[in-house]
């Protein structure tokens, strides 16, 4: 299964990979698996900074975790599953929000955000 | 019949029973209705058969406020107007747009969509489109592998166009020049239009050219088709009798003037590709295809304008100029050219484009203009070279337009996220929500629509629902000056259709 075509699971690995790393969280979650295919990772990592430049209550990978949905599944399938939900659930509700002009969902923007902290140099 | 008023004898004059001023779509067009009748048709055209630079210099102005496309240019001053240049593209305005739209000041018409119904199933046939048919579902059984984007219906629906090749120079000249009820004159330019006594009774109309030739023109019935701006200035110049112009007792002559507003908004990323011929379309092949549009209902609930987004390869729209920057030539064959040539060298660099770009589509606006009284054509100090003063034109854009844009893009963003197709981007000039400015890549269709707007109430409109000048019991005006309120589409269609319906009305008068 290709999930992402962003570097880390953009080819088709075993199960047993996608699990929690040392921070808590599944490594599926920081990447907008639906925005992996139309842009590359510096856009990802440049919508995700500006995301926390609007959000400064949002800034550590404590409460980005906190207020993406819960990465409970076991699956990588199961997680990309839920959080595409989610999305599909903003963009109903219109909790959108626009950044570098994207109209996005607040689930994938938090999930940038997450995204860019991850890729701090 | 057809004589060239060059080489009438200085002073002459001619009779009929109706005179068309202009032989452009609508002029023809009416001018074609009345073929078969008893009665003696003058039609009276400005230029000849082709182009001609000292005719189309009459058509120079002065612009101001929203960057707009050079006077001269923008439209054709020869037998078969601006037709010559049009790209053809048709369809109808929605029910919604004769509407009274509380959200949008000076909407409204004294006539409704069901009104014109018939005249547009016969503008079809003159504009030589297919079937009075713009509803996708009809189109859907007739094309292949139409699929639609999954939008939600009740957000946004696919306006459905047909495209034409009807140039009427070429196509309507033998007709009207062998026809025994229309007489044709090219080289008449109409230079002033004279009332009676009452001043509510036009009696006669000075025509003249470049060969020093002046003639009288005299009828029952007289309409004005020269197009917008062109039916404007007459209007305001023809002022010795009634100083601020025939029909402009209520200072409305030339107020409201409206464009379509065609802009690169925003982009349309997909994931994956998305097969499906709706929405492009190739000149000369293409029998339909499709606008993202707006239903009214979400219109409604945003209080917005009525708009269309039309997908064009993001790879090769990203290297195609604004028109209003390629076609600036005062001469319109070169402007023409220059947009054409921007074209083919977009389409050339956008082939060396790959990468998710090949998914990507340019979404570009259609919206109407919100009717703004300070968005006007005016008469210049300077004259033409027969002694008509120029007109001038001030483009004025409203916080209302930049709104309504913007929520378009933010609406088909939801929708292309919901229903997972893509995400979009906006544009940079629509980012800012408190920024209420065009760019000067704005273009505009070369649509000049509203400035002898439509209404029942004379305070409020320059033409009553008939078209005919409030006031003036045998002054009729021909096409999309008439448009209280612009619509998204191309006006060609739908002032083909009102004129066809003015028409019918002066065949009742005769
Ligand atoms: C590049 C371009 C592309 C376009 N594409 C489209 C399109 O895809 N779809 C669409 O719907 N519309 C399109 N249009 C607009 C379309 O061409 C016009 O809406 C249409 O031609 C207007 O018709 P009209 O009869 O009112 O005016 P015109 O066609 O301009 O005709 C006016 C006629 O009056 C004559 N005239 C002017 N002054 C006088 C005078 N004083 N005395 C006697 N005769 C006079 C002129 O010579 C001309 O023949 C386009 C326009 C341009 C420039």
């Amino acid at each position: 299964m290709v999930y992402s075509a962003l570097g880390i699971t953009s080819v088709a690995l075993p199960i047993w990979y996608y699990n929690k790393d040392s921070s808590g969280y599944h490594e599926l979650v920081i990447e907008p698996e639906f925005l992996s295919h139309i842009m590359d990772g510096q856009s990802i990592d440049e919508i995700g900074s500006h995301y926390l430049e609007l959000n400064p209550g949002e800034s550590s990978e404590t409460e980005l975790i906190s207020l993406l949905p819960e990465a409970d599944a076991t699956t990588g399938d199961g997680i990309i599953q839920k959080i595409r939900q989610e999305i599909v659930a903003n963009y109903t509700s219109g909790d959108t929000i626009c950044i570098d002009g994207w109209v996005l969902s607040r689930t994938e923007a938090r999930q940038c955000a997450l995204y860019s902290l991850n890729h701090k140099t | 019949m057809h004589t060239d008023a060059r080489k009438l004898p200085n002073q002459s004059v001619i009779t009929g029973d109706i005179c068309i001023v202009g032989a452009g779509a609508a002029g023809i067009s009416i001018a074609l209705d009345w073929m078969n009748s008893d009665y003696n048709v003058v039609l009276l055209e400005g230029g000849g058969f082709d182009y001609d630079d000292k005719v189309q210099e009459l058509y120079n102005g002065k612009t101001s406020g929203q960057k707009y496309f050079p006077l001269k240019s923008a439209r054709l001053h020869y037998f078969g107007g601006t037709t010559g240049h049009w790209a053809g593209m048709c369809s109808p305005m929605d029910d919604l747009d004769f509407k009274i739209r509380e959200w949008v000041p000076n909407s409204g018409w004294p006539i409704s969509k069901k009104d014109l119904d018939p005249y547009y199933a016969k503008a079809q046939e003159t504009l030589q489109l297919g079937p009075y048919k713009y509803d996708y579902e009809y189109w859907d059984k007739e094309l292949p592998d139409l699929n639609p984007f999954p939008f939600k219906k009740e957000v946004v629906w696919n306006k459905m166009w047909q495209f034409s090749v009807a140039h009427f120079g070429k196509e309507y000249k033998n007709p009207i020049v062998k026809s025994g009820q229309i007489h044709l004159y090219t080289y008449a330019n109409a230079i002033d239009l004279r009332l009676d006594s009452t001043k509510k009774h036009i009696t006669e109309i000075e025509v003249a050219n470049h060969s020093g030739k002046r003639h009288i023109v005299k009828a029952k019935h007289f309409i004005m088709a020269c197009g917008t701006i062109q039916n404007t200035r007459m209007l305001l110049a023809s002022n010795t009798q009634m100083p601020q112009g025939i029909g402009n007792q209520n200072d409305l002559v030339g107020r409201y003037f409206q464009e379509h507003l065609e802009v690169a908004s925003a982009e349309l990323w997909l994931p994956k590709n998305f097969p499906t011929n709706l929405y492009s379309w190739t000149y000369g092949e293409t029998k339909a295809s499709a606008e993202l549009a707006i239903t009214e209902r979400t219109q409604r609930e945003h209080k917005m304008l009525n708009g269309t987004a039309s997908l064009e390869p993001l790879r090769i729209a990203k290297h195609a100029k604004p028109r209003m920057e390629t076609w600036q030539d005062n001469d319109p064959r070169k402007s023409s050219e220059n947009m054409f040539a921007n074209w083919r060298e977009a389409e050339k660099l956008g082939k060396k484009e790959t990468g998710n770009i090949e998914r990507a589509y340019a979404l570009i606006t259609r919206i109407e203009q919100a009717p703004n009284p300070n968005s006007r054509v005016t008469l210049g100090t300077e004259k033409d070279s027969l002694g008509v003063p120029r007109a001038n034109l001030h483009w004025e854009l409203t916080p209302l337009d930049k709104y309504s844009v913007r929520k378009m893009y933010q609406i088909l963003g939801q929708q292309a996220g919901l229903s997972e197709i893509g995400r979009i981007r906006l544009n940079d000039f629509l980012r800012d929500e408190n920024d209420h400015t065009f760019p000067d890549s704005t273009n505009g269709g070369w649509h000049h629509m509203g400035t002898t707007r439509m209404s029942d109430d004379p305070k409020k409109g320059v033409v009553d629902a008939n078209c005919k000048v409030h006031g003036i019991s045998n002054l009729f005006i021909a096409g999309a000056a008439c448009f209280p309120t612009s619509g998204a589409p191309n006006p060609t269609l739908t002032l083909t259709a009102l004129s066809l319906r003015l028409s019918d009305h002066v065949k009742g008068l005769v």
